[in-house]
């Protein structure tokens, strides 16, 4: 009977990339496929699961993403979206993109959703050379070659610099 | 700045879900983020992840080049984010101009059918935001073009085809006859008689590629529904309830999609619109009365309200087409509130759903009679004006663009790209100037 209880509470261990353990809940580490397909094949929840990509600061942000979500499973729907809202709401650029890449490697589909909603929401009105900064991409363009393509659809550069 | 780099296919779950302007803005970035955004499976990709505008179209619109002009609103289904308003006057599109004012028939992912009513000008279809336009040849029959008859624009998910259907009176007005037209072919096909025709008249009622409609009086059914598929025609059963004293009010009738489910807005009562839903399609046991709304508490006339959407926590935008307004209905509380009265100098504007994409003519309507028209937009925000000439053909670099087709999306078909998308080499060579590793990136301690 003991061991039964046991079993529903049953923990493990996930290892950030800069060596933090974090002790989590079976059914909170199962809103991750990721880990979900590890704990269905071999993998002994004995084991510290090692996420070499993720650093604490994302990891813990995710398992509390992770914890509301499996918890409030049967919850309103309504009640989840303001949490989501909230849990993302001063978030900077640089804490959703390592959100973003940690739910694409957990697979976590709900939070790749919405972070990558947020991060598209902040970038909406911003002028390219700051796109270009936060996305890390260099201008390829000539000027003759930028104009052409300003030019193609300028009303949609109305108000931009 | 510590952002750590996104693998491409992140960079494009961020990017698909950006609106049509930003994504035109946003070509400048560099020559990859050009191709992405110009590449017809993108396209496909962004226009799954978009939810639908209200196009506010003129009726009939007369003389006044102000009656041209086409006004997008953005709905938001989760009235919640961003903004507490479930509604947002975005945008003023300019139609393009022919020698008649265009009447829009309806739009189907993004691109619009138009027809000068009354007039034997050809039907064209555009896509207005990219300011691109194709000009149908004219339709075979003899019959004078646009007295009498109808036409419905559709696409089929099945055949990936975009068809233009137009129904006529035959000789006597004793039967109906419908044309058939799909883009890229190159000419009208005669289907012959048909049931009744096909109207086109709510703000969507397309349902799994099919388009359906409430018949006149003198037909034998009182649903219809055409598959863009498969071009058959077929009754769809109505509400046991409805004896022949409702039908013959059909013309106070309208279908219209609500939560993936066919509905029957029915305004034959004055001050109320009853709307009636069919939960199983096809099963006619499970049509029933879902609400009604009272319009008469709103301002004691009858106009005629139309739900078009049922937003994420229950409450239904309604559209009233004669002063152009937006009202939220609370089906709880039966309480019908206004949230905006556009009110245009143009009286009757017709309420169409509308998914601003970026749907090139040039890929779905390749071969066809093309041409880029002049855009004339009014950004309401901005409260600026800008005009200019689309020269997109003159592009060179868009030219150079490899179809990323397959590579970049291998299960478009299911609009899913799976969160473990391998790297495409096709499309990482794309983005040369931002080295991308081509599996997933450590990343950077902030």
């Amino acid at each position: 009977m003991a061991s039964s209880i046991e079993n529903n509470n049953e923990k493990l261990t996930l290892k950030s990339s800069d060596g933090e353990e974090f002790l989590v809940e079976k059914h909170v580490a199962l809103q991750s496929t990721l880990l979900q397909n590890m704990l269905d094949s071999d993998c002994s929840s004995a084991d510290v699961i090692p996420l070499p990509k993720i650093d604490a600061r994302t990891l813990a942000l995710v398992l509390g993403y992770c914890k509301k979500h499996a918890d409030a499973s049967s919850s309103k729907q309504g009640e989840l979206n303001s949490f989501d809202s909230e849990f993302l709401k001063d978030m900077d650029m640089g804490a959703l993109f390592n959100l973003v890449l940690a739910a694409n490697f957990m697979e976590i589909k709900g939070l790749l959703d919405i972070a990558a909603q947020k991060i598209a929401d902040t970038i909406k009105d911003k002028p390219h050379q700051e796109v270009r900064e936060i996305f890390h991409v260099e201008n390829d363009y000539t000027p003759e070659e930028e104009a052409a393509v300003r030019e193609e659809n300028r009303w949609a550069f109305e108000g931009f610099p | 700045m510590g952002n750590p780099e996104l693998p491409i296919h992140l960079v494009i779950e961020i990017l698909s879900r950006l609106p049509v302007k930003t994504l035109l803005h946003f070509r400048r970035v560099c020559k990859g983020w050009l191709s992405l955004i110009s590449d017809p499976y993108f396209a496909n990709l962004h226009l799954y992840k978009s939810q639908p505008s209200l196009l506010l179209a003129p009726f009939k619109p007369v003389g006044s080049r102000e009656s041209w002009k086409l006004n997008l609103v953005d709905l938001h289904l989760n009235p919640s984010s961003p903004s507490n308003d479930p509604v947002e006057l975005v945008t003023t599109i300019n139609l393009p101009k022919g020698p008649f004012p265009y009447n829009v028939v309806n739009s189907c992912n993004g691109l619009l059918c138009l027809f000068a009513p009354c007039t034997d000008s050809p039907i064209s279809i555009c896509n207005p935001l990219l300011g691109e336009l194709v000009t149908l040849p004219r339709c075979p029959s003899g019959c004078p073009i646009l007295s009498f008859s109808y036409v419905a624009f559709g696409y089929s998910p099945m055949t990936d085809q975009y068809k233009v259907v137009r129904s006529f009176y035959g000789k006597g007005r004793l039967t109906c006859e419908t044309e058939i037209y799909t883009l890229g072919e190159g000419s009208w096909r005669n289907m012959g008689k048909i049931p009744c025709m096909v109207r086109n008249t709510s703000f969507n009622a397309f349902l799994d590629g099919s388009l359906h409609w409430i018949s006149d009086a003198f037909s034998v059914d009182f649903i219809y529904c055409l598959d863009f598929g498969s071009e058959q025609f077929r009754s769809v059963p109505e509400p046991s309830k409805f004896g022949l004293a409702k039908k013959e009010c059909w013309d106070c009738m309208d279908v219209v999609v609500l939560r993936d489910c066919l509905s029957i807005c029915d305004l034959s009562e004055p001050g109320h619109s009853e709307v009636w839903v069919m939960k199983d399609y096809g099963v006619k046991e499970s049509w029933s009365k879902d609400f009604v709304i009272d319009t008469m508490m709103i301002d004691g006339t009858c106009l005629y309200y139309e739900p078009i959407m049922v937003l994420e926590d229950g409450q239904i935008l309604v559209f009233e087409d004669e002063r152009c307004s937006i009202l939220l209905y609370e089906p709880g509380s039966n309480c019908l509130r206004n949230v905006r009265t556009l009110g245009f100098s143009t009286r009757y504007f017709l309420g169409r759903a509308h998914v601003p994409s970026l749907l090139s003519l040039r890929n779905v309507a390749e071969g066809e009679n093309f041409k880029d028209y002049v855009i004339s937009i009014v950004s309401l925000n901005a409260g600026k004006y800008a005009r200019h000439g689309a020269t997109y053909s003159s592009n060179p670099l868009l030219s150079q663009n490899a179809s990323l087709k397959g590579a970049l999306f291998p299960s478009i078909s299911s609009s899913i790209v799976p969160l473990t998308t391998a790297l495409p080499t096709a499309l990482t060579s794309a983005f040369s100037s931002s080295t991308i590793p081509a599996v997933y990136n450590t990343t950077t301690p902030p």
